[in-house]
């Protein structure tokens, strides 16, 4: 059985990474941190069950954000870049950290700097393409051709590494 | 429009097509890929925050056993 000190070092110890895997799946700094929250908020209400490690922790906050994700309508999950069907997540183990660094090295390596820019203000900063376009100075057709040429880069070397 | 095109008006725009529509779009496989791709490019892109596990605790604990709204309501 655990008291609210162990649930606090086990807190401590593993809440950055849970937070790492939480955003890697919905993009989102606050539903993120809520959903961590849950994960140790239950601990606590059901602290007789026993110890509990790493592992547990991990998976409880992958499955609450794989809820999460499967009550969102198709809309919501395409507007928030999540992936369209549950079985991605599974089939590929989803998020993988090696395909996650393999895609930020390629963008930093293999793209354009203006590939990089929309790159950058798409998925860092969530601008729109008519935004992109205003901050860049250039048309949305030309963020687009910037941003189709990035993906085809990226998708032909990570076909080369499968 | 060409199959990214088609990709980046529906992440963007998504109210403008049924769920119908977005389900028979991703049904083809070129499209699903790059779609998979722009997912996979936002994971790799969202920014970290810097964490402080003292501070992210104090927050869950305060948070945790803030009295509800309901409760705070009761007792006035």
């Amino acid at each position: 059985m655990m008291d609210v000190n162990d649930i606090e070092r086990l807190f401590k110890a593993h809440f950055s990474q849970m937070q790492r895997l939480a955003m890697a799946l919905l993009h989102d700094e606050d539903i993120a941190r809520d959903i961590v929250h849950d994960v140790f908020a239950r601990l606590l209400d059901y602290s007789q069950g026993g110890p509990v490690g790493p592992g547990y922790l991990m998976m409880a906050v992958r499955n609450h954000c794989l809820n999460h994700i499967r009550a969102c309508e198709i809309r919501e999950r395409v507007a928030k870049l999540y992936f369209h069907d549950n079985d991605v997540y599974a089939s590929e183990s989803w998020p993988d950290e090696e395909t996650i660094t393999l895609i930020y090295d390629l963008i930093q390596s293999e793209i354009s700097q203006q590939g990089r820019r929309v790159i950058e203000l798409r998925f860092t900063e969530g601008l729109p393409f008519s935004e992109i376009a205003v901050a860049m100075g250039i048309s949305k057709n030309a963020v687009f051709r910037h941003l189709r040429k990035a993906l085809s880069i990226i998708r032909k070397k990570i076909n080369q590494y499968e | 429009m060409n199959k990214y095109e088609l990709v980046f008006d529906i992440i963007e725009l998504p109210e403008n097509y049924t769920p119908w529509r977005l389900h028979e779009i991703m049904s083809d496989p070129d499209i699903r890929e790059i779609y998979v791709l722009m997912c996979k490019i936002k994971s790799a892109k969202t920014p970290l925050p810097t964490i402080d596990a003292d501070r992210e605790w104090e927050n869950f604990v305060k948070k945790k056993y803030a009295p509800t709204p309901q409760i705070l309501a009761y007792s006035k």
